[in-house]
């Protein structure tokens, strides 16, 4: 196998990349002058973009990979680690109106209004803290792919991946993380499906393949065995549903759209497009597998850096880390941008300083945005262990996703529900989990506590005022496009189109 | 309710506790047209998944 080492032209396609990316971050963040155009473009976003943006944020190298690395030892039904979530994507046609409707700006907002200010703040420091965490696994992830493939310490190309997102994020906010996604976008089908040509050559085609590796290989669906059985896939669609609708970006992503349509279209397509390059990522592993055998189980994830490195010619070795850079800049960068949100209005505003001008608020949101750069930083290079030890909180989030749910269709749910449904299922599940329960079926006991235990303690409590249920409702009853039913009803609200 | 409700607007999972009222094709089309397709095109991915799996034999 080669050595891995970048040419000149990688080198100039490298810098090319991060250069061009940075400027043009920078200059479309010049629209960018209030809190609304930063922590959510103005809602003004067309479908290109928010396909692009559901796309960018929600890939990271590391899925890559991931199921390369699966597809290395158990062929194509590795596809599976990723495509559990094509179930879950028909849904976000039905749910990114519910956003868009609702029209606030972060999540916490929504719980604010729907379940009280204590339960928004405390959504809104774990959602910071998560969306921290996500920065350092991406940035860890990807730092230690692209240093096997390049040779350069890891810590070097984290100090510049985060310094270029950070610099045309903190600027330009969701406008210039959701554009440059637009461009990033096309980085990552680059990244799925660059390695398949060559490696395709070598091994003789889909004959090739068939030559040298067994018949199992090519089974869809049995060979990923007790890995993947149909049981635990089954959970992770249910709780991966219940869970998707309260991560912290996902108001970002579902509800920047300037209608309800491009928000759909945006969240629903883009997710499609990212499951279409996973066949990218299992086909490379399959390649791997007859192009570098010796790798076994413990190394599989090391399959796809090495068909990189050995399969590209020198200036394509610097398009495809161009390419695993760019999947970690559009997700940190959105992830920075929904922190700061969360941090300034949810945090800050109504506990440190109420009743200042929009300007001040839009520095807090740039000073929140590099902190949470800077803790995530930290998070992912220097306290590994620290981020191995928490990673496990971020499976609460189904928890708290069933108090979305219940609070957008029944409007008898209150805040004692909420918070004894939240408590209740993440203390049931790591109770069953330190029981020796498998993470399935303490997933499946501690949804039904939850949805039930919502309802129960609601009916026995008193509901919520008529004036803060009516806030929510009559908007989510009001399509994107009718605004003046709202306001002739009294209604105002921060982001009016 | 809204005109744009009327014509396709309205939500399944907003009215999902009262569908056994409100529903009507006219109501909810937007979502059942674009949620039928989404599933459409699951089916179509994995089938084209499987039919990649016999390329080569």
């Amino acid at each position: 196998m080669k050595q891995a080492h970048l040419q000149i032209a990688d080198w100039a396609v490298l810098l090319c990349y991060l250069g061009g990316i940075t400027a043009f971050g920078v200059l479309v963040s010049r629209r960018v002058r209030d809190t609304s155009g930063f922590f959510l473009g103005n809602r003004r976003f067309g479908k290109a973009v928010m396909i692009a943006q559901a796309m960018g944020t929600g890939t990271h190298s590391d899925q890559a990979v991931g199921v390369a690395g699966a597809a290395y030892t158990m062929g194509l039904a590795g596809i599976w680690y990723q495509w559990m979530w094509l179930f879950t994507t028909p849904f976000y046609w039905l749910l990114a109106p519910v956003y868009r409707r609702l029209r606030v700006v972060t999540l916490s907002d929504f719980f604010e209004l729907r379940f009280g200010r204590p339960y928004a703040t405390a959504y809104a420091l774990f959602a910071i803290y998560i969306l921290a965490l996500w920065q350092g696994i991406a940035i860890k992830g990807t730092t230690v792919t692209v240093s096997a493939i390049t040779g350069i310490p890891e810590w070097r190309i984290a100090v510049v991946v985060a310094s270029v997102f950070a610099i045309y994020g903190i600027s330009g906010g969701l406008v210039a993380a959701a554009t440059t996604d637009f461009v990033q976008g096309f980085f990552i089908v680059f990244l799925s499906f660059l390695v398949l040509p060559f490696g395709l050559v070598q091994v003789g085609g889909f004959h090739g393949l068939r030559a040298h590796l067994d018949p199992a290989f090519f089974h869809v669906f049995s060979s990923a065995g007790g890995e993947l059985a149909p049981f635990t896939v089954l959970m992770l669609v249910v709780s991966g549903l219940v869970g998707i609708t309260v991560q912290p970006h996902m108001m970002a992503v579902a509800s920047s759209g300037k209608t309800e349509w491009n928000c759909r279209v945006g969240w629903t397509f883009g997710n499609f497009i990212k499951r279409l390059c996973t066949v990218g990522w299992t086909l490379t592993g399959v390649v791997a597998a007859v192009l570098y055998p010796g790798l076994g189980g413990a190394g599989r994830e090391r399959a796809f850096g090495v068909a990189v490195t050995n399969l590209l010619p020198a200036g394509l070795v610097g398009l495809m880390v161009a390419s695993l850079l760019a999947t970690v800049m559009a997700s940190c960068s959105a992830f920075m941008v929904d922190g700061a949100a969360l941090f300034t209005r949810n945090v800050y505003r109504p506990y440190i300083s109420q009743n200042r001008p929009d300007s001040h608020y839009l520095r807090v949101g740039r000073c929140a945005s590099f902190a949470i750069t800077l803790l995530g930083f930290v998070l992912g290079v220097a306290m590994p262990s620290v981020v191995s030890a928490t990673v496990h909180f971020v499976t609460i989030l189904p928890f708290v996703g069933v108090a979305f749910w219940v609070g957008i269709v029944w409007t008898g749910a209150n805040r004692y529900g909420a918070w004894a449904s939240s408590i209740g299922s993440a203390v049931l599940f790591f109770t069953c989990q330190a029981r020796g329960i498998s993470t399935p079926w303490a997933s499946l006991y501690s949804l039904a506590f939850g949805f039930t235990s919502i309802v129960m303690v609601s009916l026995a409590t008193p509901r919520e005022p008529q004036t803060r249920l009516d806030r929510v409702f009559h908007f989510l009853d009001t399509p994107v496009g009718e605004e003046g039913r709202l306001l002739s009803s009294g209604f105002h609200w921060e982001t009016e189109e | 309710m809204s005109a744009l409700e009327e014509n396709g607007h309205a939500s399944l999972v907003r009215d999902a506790l009262r569908l056994h009222r409100t529903f009507s094709w006219r109501r909810y089309w937007i979502d059942l047209l674009g949620f039928l397709a989404a599933w459409l095109l699951v089916s179509g991915f994995i089938g084209f998944y499987c039919w990649m799996a016999q390329w080569g034999k």
